[in-house]
């Protein structure tokens, strides 16, 4: 409901009029070209932007190489708030690549059951040529399972990382490596920092990644930052580090599924 | 072509109440194109073609996700180094080198108990021939360490 705290679901479980909205938001937002748009949105990760955090980014304060999850967690949380400016009570869904062992239907099929272009299928990514290098201007494409060297994390690596890591920097570096196993896994743009979030199911695998966190959180708590990386901002999000840790107050939580009653 | 380096031979002691071992690679350049690796213990035989999780001497695996090549201009990619000034905190350019964690605790114990030292042979491809040829090595690091935790 409009206002309200949306919950993120499975690709696989989100119910049809779920997945309707969540389509009709995307065919908003992909054509918007300014700073509201999708394509503004994803060029904070990798090319124009740069923002993202994921290996090291402060070299001399090795504590600050784990804000990978804060930083993607409000990444997520700025999507979402831009999709929802489009089409009320969207939530973004996650992909569980555990179970899903393939490119999920709703994101592999190029076309809708009308016929339409489907929008999570693949973006056309636009960013600034710079004085050294051309424009960025094609339609994103994925090579899943090319890599024979790429796999899938299981659902028992993800138990196990769950219970045995409880150390939050190092549950974030395992994690963080999955993460790159997806994208190794993908292939394609997903596979090259520049251009990974310009593909939708960029998102989708994230909010698995951001779960897996938010699963960690309920069973460790939050993490324990020193403080003068809790106040950090994370750029360009109007959010610090320990804004990320409650996802309540980011306005969503995790479930298996979820379906709104109308009231008449 | 695929990548195949074996360090070692290495005399690391786990003791005997070692629950975990790690192996930690530091420095680790990722403006390479996304490349997975697997690592193997005391195998220094392995190939591109025989490098699988099946294999006994399969210790770990990870993967890189990589920033390729520079869309920037010049000196974008080049902004790695670790000085900073005073007053400078923003965050240091996302090529600054990373750090990996492989837990190998397995095949370490099994060598251990053994009293063998142990060789890492890592096998690494992006998939892509030829890149893996234009990117070479594609593991790129500062450093090593195994380290066993009770």
């Amino acid at each position: 409901m409009a206002g309200s705290m949306v919950y993120r679901t499975r690709v696989a479980d989100l119910s049809a009029p779920a997945m309707k909205r969540f389509v009709e938001g995307m065919n908003k937002l992909q054509p918007i070209l300014d700073n509201r748009g999708f394509n503004a949105v994803a060029g904070y990760h990798g090319a124009p932007g740069w923002y993202c955090w994921h290996h090291q980014r402060a070299s001399w304060s090795p504590r600050r190489a784990v804000l990978f999850l804060p930083w993607h967690r409000a990444y997520l949380w700025h999507l979402e708030q831009a999709l929802q400016d489009q089409m009320a009570g969207v939530a973004l869904p996650w992909w569980d690549w555990t179970v899903q062992r393939d490119v999920p239907d709703a994101y592999a099929q190029p076309t809708l059951s009308d016929g339409a272009h489907n929008p999570l299928h693949n973006f056309r990514a636009r960013a600034p040529a710079t004085a050294d290098n051309p424009a960025i201007d094609h339609v994103t494409t994925r090579a899943p399972g090319r890599n024979p060297r790429g796999r899938l994390a299981t659902s028992q690596e993800i138990a196990d990382l769950l219970k045995n890591e409880k150390d939050f920097a190092a549950f974030s570096d395992k994690l963080q490596d999955f993460h790159d196993r997806v994208h190794v896994w993908v292939g394609g743009d997903m596979g090259t920092v520049a251009t990974a979030a310009f593909d939708p199911i960029f998102y989708a695998h994230h909010c698995m990644i951001d779960r897996i966190w938010y699963l960690w959180q309920l069973e460790h708590g939050d993490p324990k930052f020193p403080q003068e990386l809790l106040d950090l901002p994370l750029q360009p999000f109007a959010k610090t580090v320990k804004d990320t840790f409650d996802v309540h107050d980011l306005g969503y939580e995790y479930a298996l599924s979820a379906t709104p009653i109308e009231i008449s | 072509m695929t990548q195949i380096v074996t360090i070692g031979p290495i005399a690391h002691h786990c003791p005997a109440d070692t629950e975990r071992v790690d192996l930690e690679i530091y420095g680790v350049d990722h403006f390479k194109p996304s490349y997975a690796a697997m690592v193997f213990v005391n195998d220094p035989d392995v190939t591109a073609e025989t490098a699988t999780p099946d294999r006994p001497s399969f210790a770990g695996e990870f993967a890189v996700f990589g920033h390729a090549t520079c869309v920037g201009d010049e000196g974008h990619c080049s902004q790695t180094k670790t000085e900073r000034r005073r007053f400078d905190t923003r965050p240091s350019s996302p090529l600054t080198k990373a750090f990996k964690r492989v837990t190998i605790t397995s095949a370490a114990l099994a060598a251990a108990a053994k009293g063998e030292e142990m060789t890492l042979t890592i096998v690494a491809s992006s998939g892509d021939p030829e890149a893996d040829e234009r990117y070479a090595p594609l593991l790129d690091c500062t450093g090593m360490q195994l380290v066993s935790f009770g």
